[in-house]
């Protein structure tokens, strides 16, 4: 039965596919008795469609993401990001279509994981975005938030995490630390997939040493190996902090002046 | 069903405008499908896609994202389609018993 089922939903979604795009469902079948139908819109060179044909299945991508993302928001009207599986369905929906350029947004969340804002924080060429720490420090301050996820699309398809990745990520632990804002995630989509550090334990200890403010480059071309990035997966323990060399934040008053780094 | 205003308009206008690079329409078309998408929700629009007064053709391309949507499990199509579905699956496994 659930075959039957199965066959039903492949060849409605074959239907939709050939009128919006043009391929044919001969094609399209032929594709789907020895592979999974759905990789034709994450891979969609492997039925070699046409200029037109693969920018209509980008462009359906896409839309699909927003669809994904309406969907969400107008089911709660509020978005809880309170697991990696849902941060990283999250960065999909808004990352998961741009090939052309690299972007980097974050989360700022309250106390219970819901969203309070969601920026974009830096967007760049096709292989490169430059981030700047100060610029999502005072995107946090000024929405009061208790947490932050961040994340960053690789235009190039790579979910593994480059050095500027762990680097920036490293940076800004250490950057929100101090002020009682956790960097609880780092989202890496790729197509329409997404690698989580957190998921992975791979969400660095603050180090006084990592704080500074210069502007990141990321880029997806130099990637490292999970053996080799040195992140100290666990938990924030204060004890591990030498607070006396982090530079503290005023709460109240002055702000400005605060920000002549 | 008006939306909430707090999810965001450009999301509503980003979805329609996708919908509008697919299907190759004018802009009036985009703006009539971002209207009723807010109106009614993302999946609702789609759920009562015969209920609007949509040209022949931009019906049969909404219906081609309808089917699309469908296929990778979203529920977007109306009760009694889905009923029609169910039924002819569950003749057909029912024929091949015999």
């Amino acid at each position: 039965m659930k075959k039957k089922y199965d066959e039903a939903y492949a060849s409605s979604f074959i239907k939709g596919l050939t009128r919006l795009t043009g391929i044919s469902e001969s094609k399209l079948k032929k594709y789907a008795a020895e592979n999974n139908l759905f990789n034709v819109l994450e891979h969609p060179n492997i039925i070699e469609p046409n200029k037109q044909q693969l920018e209509k299945i980008h462009v359906l991508n896409e839309f699909i993401s927003t669809y994904k993302l309406l969907k969400l928001q107008e089911k709660e009207n509020k978005i809880v990001l309170n697991s990696s599986t849902v941060a990283g369905e999250y960065f999909v929906s808004l990352l998961g279509g741009i090939k052309d350029k690299e972007k980097f947004m974050a989360a700022f969340l309250d106390s219970g994981n819901n969203i309070i804002e969601t920026r974009t924080l830096s967007e760049g060429s096709i292989g490169e975005a430059v981030v700047y720490p100060r610029m999502i420090l005072k995107a946090a301050l000024d929405c009061d938030c208790k947490s932050i996820i961040l994340a960053h699309n690789h235009p190039g398809g790579s979910l593994n995490p480059s050095i500027q990745d762990r680097d920036i990520t490293e940076k800004l632990v250490s950057i929100f630390a101090p002020l009682q804002i956790s960097v609880i995630d780092h989202i890496i989509v790729a197509n329409i997939n997404y690698y989580s550090m957190a998921e992975k334990g791979n969400i660095p200890l603050p180090s006084p040493k990592s704080i500074s403010y210069d502007a990141v480059p990321l880029s997806d071309g130099k990637i490292v190996g999970e053996e080799t990035m040195g992140f100290n997966a666990g938990t924030l323990d204060k004890d591990d902090l030498d607070m006396d060399s982090m530079y503290f934040f005023e709460q109240d008053g002055e702000e400005e002046e605060e920000w002549q780094i | 069903m008006l939306q909430d205003k707090t999810i965001k308009q450009k999301d509503y206008e980003r979805a329609s405008q996708l919908l509008g690079r697919l299907f190759e329409v004018d802009s009036d078309i985009t703006e009539q499908i971002s209207r009723c998408i807010q109106y009614n929700g993302a999946e609702a629009f789609f759920k009562n896609l015969e209920s609007f007064y949509f040209s022949a053709d931009v019906f049969e391309k909404l219906d081609a994202v309808r089917l699309v949507l469908f296929g990778m499990g979203e529920e977007v199509m109306p009760e009694l389609l889905t009923d029609e579905i169910r039924t002819q699956i569950d003749s057909t496994e029912g024929g091949a018993e015999q």
